[in-house]
């Protein structure tokens, strides 16, 4: 038995010690980014559950088909001309609070200015206010607009004005100040839906726009996925080793009683409800025998000892007791399936908790 | 809850939803590791190389053109194939005009779809394909920009970019990260269907088993983590 033992430790230490490795560096990655995985499920769940009207930015938003302008059109001509070196792509029409606008694009910027006169677009307060009143279609006030000073989210080509509405949401409208467009509206319900996806992408820098191509969840994500990955090679094993094989399923559940020893062999307990593996048959209802791992076959608090016949070590076995512990019969309780017959406890310890446990 | 306990769930949890859980990883690393700049197909294309350096006043202006068309909407003056034209929607239809005349154009040609597509192509492979897409829009882009000349490259990502048939901008670039990207999105919301339904129950079943799962697993790393330090009793 010994010696075979002992062999068995040679061969299997090179094909299970990856199983092994793998448990250590699943334990070590879920220590590390399993927060984030939580933050990942939960935040996905909001997602899933919450209702878009809660999350919605534009509750008071208007479908804004603006009047078409009615205001007289300036030739175009100097403008293309005076523009030309800069590559004309685009001269768009439009329009702020019926005045015609033109929208030059070349290959360097976009210009706005008004169609009327061809002066470049300049908006006072009272106009930014008017063109936040078109867009917003509660019946709060408007205060006056700020230009704000930070970096904003939004793709503006100017300063970018923001004005609040005491409504119910705290809507917040942005405009830009170079075009006269409504950027935005914003509000409570929309910084939420902002927050859950700050979290999910862990953007926790999104002044300039939340993004999901940085660094920092770039690398939890790989680092996530190692956890997966090695998690499924774990459960591969545990099936290959017949431990995630359903209760119910069970060819024969074993019938018997299971006899537990001190190390001085007098009685101790008797198990009839055998059920899962050793470990779970003694410690239902009561932690009678003390783990650390909780039955991953890593702390080695489980040992006992197989009066007869003991089962053949599985690499659990192999990587935590020693080659004479294996000779005496003493294996891991939580790596096998408990089956009617004599036990004894293996260490010192497992008295003191028993004792303390049946208190 | 004992720790045999809390590790038996992780377990058994774990077996429910590990195929899910490696997609939503896999699908999610891929989705922040791929520039969604180069996943929406902007480096395929540059708009400025259809801009120009030397422009014509055009005879027919927009006054004109309003008098003729009242009921216009977006109408801006474009460069294409260095000529100046119109594009505006009439009654919710685009249309192209000649800046010279105002009048009416035609859809475009293979062969200038072809042009329009060559001169904002950024890239070196050789147009390959071509399809006039008049109804039933690939799934890969929306259906409003129909209708559209399809020009396929004949490179590694089998590249595709979409011409409008009546400005002959470029609308839509399309490859094969695109595509996966797609896809992976599919398989992250769990929305095999419209691939954009993020309210479907199956997510929810399936994101709340996860969550068991993460939620035991934390427990079980607190657990071993816990007294890491302590001598094992012999
Ligand atoms: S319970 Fe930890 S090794 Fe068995």
């Amino acid at each position: 038995m010994s010696l075979s033992t002992l062999r068995h430790t040679g061969t299997a230490g090179t094909k299970h010690s990856i199983s092994l490795l793998l448990q250590t560096l699943h334990k070590w990655l879920g220590l590390i980014v399993g927060l984030q995985l939580l933050i990942w499920v939960v935040t996905g769940l909001a997602f899933n559950l919450i209702d878009e009207r809660f999350l919605d930015a534009n509750p008071y938003r208007t479908t804004d088909k603006t009047a078409s302008p009615n205001t007289a059109l300036a030739p175009t001509a100097d403008l293309l001309q005076q523009y030309q070196a800069e590559g004309i792509i685009e001269l768009k029409l439009t329009s702020v609070l019926s005045r015609a606008v033109y929208a030059l694009t070349t290959t360097q910027q976009t210009r706005w200015f008004w169609a009327d006169s061809l002066k470049p677009l300049s908006l006072t307060n009272t106009e930014i206010l008017a063109i936040a009143k078109q867009s917003y279609s509660g019946s709060a006030e408007l205060s006056t607009p700020q230009i704000l000073s930070r970096e904003t989210p939004f793709d503006a080509n100017g300063p970018v004005a923001m004005l609040t509405a005491a409504d119910e949401v705290g809507t917040r409208i942005y405009i830009d100040t170079a075009s006269g467009a409504v950027l935005a509206h914003q509000n409570r319900q929309s910084d939420l839906k902002d927050l859950l996806f700050m979290l999910h992408f862990m953007d926790y820098a999104p002044d300039n726009g939340i993004g999901f191509n940085h660094l920092l969840v770039q690398v939890v994500s790989i680092a996530t996925l190692l956890l997966g990955l090695s998690g499924i090679y774990i459960l591969g094993h545990k099936f290959h080793q017949g431990q995630l094989s359903l209760p119910f399923l069970k060819r024969k559940i074993p019938k018997g009683k299971l006899a537990l020893f001190t190390q001085a062999a007098q009685p101790l307990a008797e198990f009839t409800d055998l059920n899962g593996t050793y470990l779970e048959s003694i410690n239902r209802g009561r932690e009678r025998l003390r783990t650390q791992c909780g039955g991953g076959g890593r702390c080695g608090l489980c040992k006992l000892r197989f009066v007869e016949q003991p089962p053949s070590p599985n690499d659990y076995d192999l990587d935590k007791l020693t080659a004479t512990e294996l000779a005496q019969g003493i294996r891991l309780g939580c790596q096998h399936e408990a089956h009617p017959g004599k036990l004894e406890l293996a260490t010192q310890a497992q008295h003191r908790d028993w004792s303390q446990s049946e208190r | 809850m004992t720790a045999t306990r809390i590790r038996l769930y992780h377990k058994w949890f774990a077996l429910i939803t590990a195929i899910q859980l490696l997609i939503w990883l896999a699908t999610g690393a891929y989705m922040v590791l791929m520039d969604i700049e180069f996943i929406r197909g902007k480096p395929l294309v540059n708009k400025a190389n259809t801009a120009m350096y030397q422009v014509d006043t055009p005879a027919y202006s927009f006054t004109d053109f309003i008098e003729a068309h009242p009921d216009a909407t977006d109408i801006s003056l474009y460069a294409h194939q260095g000529t100046l034209y119109y594009r505006a929607n009439i009654a919710g239809k685009l249309q192209r005009f000649s800046s010279k005349t105002g009048e009416v154009l035609p859809l475009l040609d293979k062969q200038q779809a072809l042009d329009a597509a060559q001169r904002g192509y950024t890239g070196r492979a050789k147009f390959i394909g071509s399809a006039f897409i008049e109804q039933n829009a690939p799934s890969e882009i929306p259906a409003r920009l129909i209708p559209v000349w399809q020009l396929t490259l004949d490179d590694a990502m089998h590249s595709t970019l979409y011409i409008s048939a009546v400005t002959g901008q470029v609308v839509s670039a399309r490859h094969d990260y695109w595509r996966l990207f797609d896809l992976m999105w599919m398989l992250h919301i769990m929305d095999y269907e419209t691939r954009e339904n993020v309210h479907n129950p199956l997510l929810t079943l399936m994101t709340s088993l996860a969550l068991l799962t993460a939620l035991f697993g934390i427990a079980l790393s607190y657990i071993s983590f816990r007294n890491q330090n302590r001598e094992e009793p012999v």
